[in-house]
């Protein structure tokens, strides 16, 4: 157990150390945070009040003979009853706020690092970013909550301890030091303790949780073939055995909660009865009505129990927030400035020079050069010609360079040796990775945005008007789908139920290539994921509105090649 | 309040009855609890000595801890049953995804039906497992302790009741209010949030177009916009929370001030005034824990009605207006007798065996139809191609003759199983099943080839696997046949994944129908060349029917279906069917383009100079 624990301090120190996404956050915006941390401490120490005021009213009340006496007592009473939901109120408001400012800073962030990934070259930024991209919405959720819902209530109970603590110091230092025992025991060696015990089981939990998803969505996909194999219960307990290592594992974390939950209530209420004793040791000696602090005292430590009670819970849930952090730390952060970037490359054709695209003694590889055998490389001393116009299928065997090429072409890789140009111009130059204005590239499924029609088309060109896309949707085929659309170019492409069918979809994508008006369209398996019968029409379609342009196209369709000028089959 | 269809589940019912057994002991350990310490400070305010108050402290800490003790054991038998409902609706719906051949997660996709039946399930049993203490407590506790509360002094009962019902008012319409925001927000949230995977997603696009670094702005912007909104709903959705608090607490706190008066004149004692003052909260406790989880619980409720939907629907799809199907009573009547040709016994009738045959069978799904009256005979041992255009019906009724779905109208019958249902089963021990993309499962390789055969020794697997080409793959793997494949294992590449399916079918002897979907569809020409050896081998003394739209293959069978929009327009030697068949299919390979083949190392071009190329 001991050793659990220590290994459990010891995976959060490092965590936090080596954490470049969750501490900095922690001193940006000051204000907000200070102001809702005042206020959650503020409403704690009201619940006291009140309870205290309370305690202190009824018993004084029992021994006078007229209420009026005890009109400070009264107005606090109701002072405290009144502040303290509004308090609790504003301090909700003010930390959500805070959280929400912060993971905005954060987000902003993420995407400055995921666009460097991605300039870098296409490679790094499938290998080091795919992964963690599908939990970064999750995990941005994560540390939401462990703001909101770990450390905000620990600091404010940390808080109210104090005030607390300050209070009976007034009365009596070693009874506060007394306290000051209970409250380090239940607020801090207890919420380390469980986070200790039960974090590494709930992280646990999440892992099989997660290899249960993944598990059942693989067999949802391979459900036909289960069913012919006829074994159904087999099929069934794949689930089951998962299911029953988590039902075990939360069985003992529930033990745990409970024992810890038990013990924590036997040490609060010994602290109440404590305060009474010393409470009747300090006042009752005084008379019944000096008694009545005796009364305030035993029941206004109540609430602060309350709130430390939900703080072992709380530290068991950070543990489920760590992968979280560890993960968005994995993200390799690029050095260099996201704004340094610009676009460049050529931006206007040499008139005299008859080809597109031209690769001459071309030698690339991927990886570091240094270490790369001559033999590896992808492209070695290799020539193509593309005349101005003209339009080009090619083919080859995975692997076989096809999008090594287009990459080259496009400007996004530069070559180790030789040279690519693009209508007489260097395509790149070492270490950049322009954006020509000369190509428009369509990748294998291009991405469509969660946005309007219009946003969506001026990816494209930013400075396209109505009249533009339109006409560049018609060059598409996609006219008909325009007019049917119900709010036009400002229709939400993924919402209010309009989807795109494959197609569709592609046609968007060569209405972006269409709009930025570039001399040469290159397209890297365009068409994937399409049917027979639609790759035709869409193939149709590129080679119509593209007719005045150059077109490189990777495809594995072998069945429209016949309308292309000119086919290669690359063979490494 | 109490969502009634939790008392559908098995047990859900006894577990109620003794959360609220408990929630009445608690109940009593309560009010021990606020008597014995009003006692006990009674008897020191008086100036006893610390003795005569030893014993109402001791009761005090232990009803405390009792009340302590009872809320776990609530919890505990919740949980417990909340477990076993969880357990039963998922093994509901994974047996569903059994028995439908995957169809019920392909709506929303195996990834949304892989969530819902493991995240929703879970969802479902947090919820039981809240809601079942919740509102156990609620009448069972809080009640009793009112009524405690009343009977001690009537003024703070009076006080504490008025608060209940406007609570509770308050509750319902601010719930409503707060779950229609809340759904409001949390829409707003996904979108905008869903901005941000959305540009992190499309970046390669971006970057494609040089439009990332305006972009980077508009998620600063989008985000702000999120956050403004965000906290415009939380506003009204923690509205209803602050309420409730306000109204508990000043309850609380109007207690006391009207205890004070009542103790000046006298009409309540010490005790019994301080009493009610510490059993305030807690009587007030259940309703601010069912307040405070009611939000926790919403998803829970959806999460239910999804889960119940996926359980009881799924209905079989009737024929659509206006195909040629048979009429749904055909299994009955007259046409039984010269059905009875498909009961084994009446096999043997006629030299050429029939493994299967296809009666009139139409198919629909979602209100369209896709195959009307196709009837067709598969002799035993025949390779049969379903030719066509995308969209004819090539998949669905190969899945059909599958047994993997059942036809709206007709039938289909295999003389060693008979016709109907129950023979789906017993046909399908028969039949393997080839797919365009291969379902790879999350196991190892052996796993995988033995999956229709699991009592397979290694020595088979591994020579099913060499028959398919994969010998070279298998001698590769440091683990063997142990390597896990599949998700979370090691990739495998779209034509090694049709070569493992194939393996399967190889790996079982018994399974002597042989069914292929376009099994080279998704992999590209090169690919197809290297399978095309294992494929044949598989065929080899099978029974074969084989949806495809490559010319070349169909030298390999020796009967041609052609199907046109859900029906057969042609069927016989491919030999007598050549003149239809150059529409249907597509040119062979790379024939009808001139392709120049290029090799990346050491090709040589004309350059700018020398000019016109190609």
């Amino acid at each position: 157990m001991a050793g659990r624990r220590r290994e459990g301090r010891a995976r959060w120190s490092s965590t936090l150390r080596a954490d470049r996404w969750v501490v900095p956050y922690l001193g940006r915006y000051g204000k907000v945070m200070l102001a809702a941390l005042a206020l959650g401490v503020a409403g704690s120490a009201f619940a006291m009040g009140l309870m205290f005021t309370s305690g202190y009213l009824v018993s004084a009340s029992a021994l006078v003979a007229s209420i009026i006496v005890l009109h400070v007592p009264l107005a606090c009473v109701q002072l405290f009853g009144v502040g303290k939901p509004l308090l609790g109120y504003g301090e909700r408001l003010a930390s959500h706020d805070w959280v929400l400012r912060m993971t905005s800073s954060l987000r902003t962030r993420l995407f400055g690092a995921y666009r460097m990934l991605c300039r870098q070259g296409t490679g790094r930024f499938d290998a080091a970013a795919r992964e963690a991209m599908g939990f970064l919405g999750e995990d941005v959720a994560h540390i939401q909550n462990l703001y909101l819902r770990c450390v905000f209530p620990m600091v404010v109970a940390w808080g109210a301890s104090l005030v607390a603590l300050f209070a009976i110091g007034i009365v009596s230092v070693p009874f506060s030091l007394l306290m000051l025992v209970e409250i380090l025991v239940t607020a801090v060696v207890v919420p380390l303790w469980s986070a200790a015990v039960n974090g590494a089981r709930i992280e646990r939990q999440r892992a099989l949780r997660r290899e249960r998803l993944e598990l059942l969505a693989d067999d949802a996909s391979a459900a036909a073939d289960w069913l012919l194999s006829g074994r159904r219960d087999d099929f069934l307990a794949r689930q089951q055995a998962l299911s029953g290592q988590e039902r075990a594992l939360e069985r003992a974390r529930n033990r745990f909660d409970y024992g810890r939950d038990i013990a924590q209530a036997a040490l609060f209420a010994l602290a109440v009865a404590a305060a009474a004793l010393w409470g009747a040791a300090v006042f009752a000696p005084a008379g019944a009505f000096e008694a009545s602090w005796m009364c305030a005292f035993a029941i206004g430590l109540m609430p602060l129990f309350d709130a430390i009670a939900l703080l072992g819970p709380a530290a068991e849930e950070a543990g489920s927030h760590r992968d979280a952090i560890l993960r968005l730390n994995r993200l390799a952060e690029p050095d260099g400035r996201c704004g340094g970037l610009r676009a460049s490359g050529p931006s206007t054709p040499d008139p005299s020079c008859p080809l597109a695209v031209e690769f001459r003694d071309v030698t690339f590889g991927y990886g570091d050069a240094s270490k790369r055998a001559r033999g590896t490389a992808v492209m070695d001393g290799f020539s193509l010609a593309i005349p101005v116009g003209q339009k080009v299928a090619v083919l080859g065997r995975s692997g076989a360079g096809k999008s090594t090429l287009v990459a080259l072409a496009a400007g996004r890789l530069h070559p180790q040796a030789g040279e690519v140009r693009l209508f007489g111009r260097p395509a790149s130059r070492p270490g950049e990775t322009p954006a020509s204005e000369l190509v428009a590239f369509v990748q294998q499924d291009a991405y469509l945005f969660n946005l309007t029609l219009r946003e969506n088309l001026l990816v494209g060109d930013a400075e396209a008007g109505d009249e533009a896309l339109e006409a560049a949707l018609r060059a598409v085929g996609l006219g008909e789908l325009l007019a049917a659309m119900p709010r036009g170019l400002d229709t939400p492409l993924l919402e209010g139920g309009i989807r795109l069918s494959g197609g569709e979809r592609t046609r968007v994508a060569l209405a972006r290539a269409y709009l930025r008006k570039s001399p040469l369209v290159l397209l890297d398996e365009p068409f994937a994921a399409l049917d027979e019968r639609t790759q035709e029409a869409v193939t149709r379609t590129l080679l119509e509105a593209f007719a005045d342009r150059t077109v490189v196209v990777v495809t594995h369709d072998e069945r429209n090649l016949g309308r292309f000028d000119r086919v290669l089959v690359l063979e490494p | 309040m109490f969502d009634g269809r939790l008392l559908g589940f098995s047990g859900v019912r006894a577990a109620l009855a003794l959360c609220c057994l408990l929630a009445l002991a608690m109940a009593a350990a309560c009010f021990g609890q606020s008597a014995a310490l009003a006692s006990a400070l009674d008897a020191l305010r008086a100036g006893s000595p610390a003795d005569a108050a030893a014993l109402p402290l001791a009761t005090f800490v232990g009803c405390l801890v009792v009340v302590r003790a009872l809320g776990c054991l609530q919890d505990r038998v919740a949980d417990a049953r909340a477990w076993a409902v969880a357990d039963e609706l998922r093994d509901c719906l994974v047996g569903k995804l059994f028995d439908s051949a995957g169809r019920v997660s392909a709506r929303q996709g195996a990834g949304a039906f892989a969530s819902l039946a493991v995240e929703g399930c879970s969802q479902v049993r947090t919820y039981l497992r809240l809601t079942l203490p919740r509102a156990a407590n609620l009448a069972f506790q809080m009640v009793p302790l009112l009524l405690c509360v009343t009977a001690l002094d009537w003024v703070s009962g009076v006080i504490v009741a008025a608060v209940v019902p406007v609570m509770v008012f308050y509750l319902a319409l601010l719930g409503k209010q707060a779950k229609a925001s809340a759904v409001e927000q949390l829409s707003r949230g996904s979108y905008l949030s869903g901005h941000f995977l959305d540009s992190v997603h499309g970046l390669p696009t971006l970057v494609a177009f040089g439009r990332d670094g305006e972009w980077g702005a508009s998620v600063r912007r989008a985000s702000e916009r999120f956050r403004e909104a965000t906290m415009a709903t939380l506003k009204v959705a923690t509205l209803s929370g602050a309420v409730l608090d306000l109204g508990c607490t000043l309850a609380g706190a109007a207690v006391a001030v009207m205890l004070g008066f009542r103790l000046v004149d006298g009409s309540v004692s010490f005790l019994g005034a301080f009493t009610v003052l510490l059993l305030v909260p807690l009587a007030l406790a259940p309703l601010r824990a069912f307040a405070s989880d009611f939000h926790a619980t919403l998803d829970g409720r959806e999460s239910l009605t999804r889960v119940l939907e996926l359980v009881q629907g799924l209905p079989k799809e009737p024929c659509g207006v206006g195909d040629g199907g048979l009429p749904e009573d055909a299994e009955s009547g007259p046409r039984e007798a010269s059905l009875r040709g498909c009961a084994p016994s009446a096999a043997s009738a006629g030299s050429a065996e029939t493994m299967l045959r296809c009666e009139g069978a139409a198919f629909s799904r979602d209100g369209a139809p896709i195959l009307s009256d196709v009837s067709l005979l598969v002799p035993r041992g025949s390779k049969m191609a379903l030719v066509g255009r995308s969209g004819a019906g090539k998949s669905t009724l190969l899945s059909l003759m599958a047994g993997m779905e059942e036809p709206c109208a007709g039938r289909l019958c295999s003389p060693a199983g008979g016709c109907g249902r129950l023979a789906q089963a017993r046909w399908r021990d028969r039949v393997s099943f080839v797919p365009q993309n291969a379902a790879v499962l999350a196991a190892s390789i052996r796993d995988n080839v033995a999956l229709y055969r699991p009592c397979a020794s290694d020595g088979q697997v591994r020579r099913a696997l060499e028959q398919v080409g994969l010998g070279d793959l298998l001698d590769g793997l440091p683990d063997g046949l142990d390597t896990v494949v599949g998700r979370g294992g090691r990739a495998l590449s779209g034509g090694q994944a049709q070569r493992l399916a194939l393996a399967r079918a190889l790996v079982d002897p018994d399974r002597d129908v042989l069914f292929l979907d376009e099994p080279t569809a998704s992999v590209d020409l090169w690919t197809e060349a290297e399978m095309a050896p294992a494929l044949l081998r598989a065929m080899e003394g099978r029974t074969v029917v084989m949806a495809t739209h490559r010319l070349s293959w169909l030298e390999h069978f020796d009967q041609v279906v052609v199907l046109e929009a859900g029906r057969v327009v042609a069927q016989g030697t491919p030999g007598s069917l050549a003149g239809i068949l150059g529409g249907v299919c597509a040119p062979e390979g790379l024939a009808g383009a001139a392709a120049e083949h290029l090799s990346l190392r050491g090709a040589l071009e004309g350059r700018c100079g020398d000019g016109r190329q190609a």
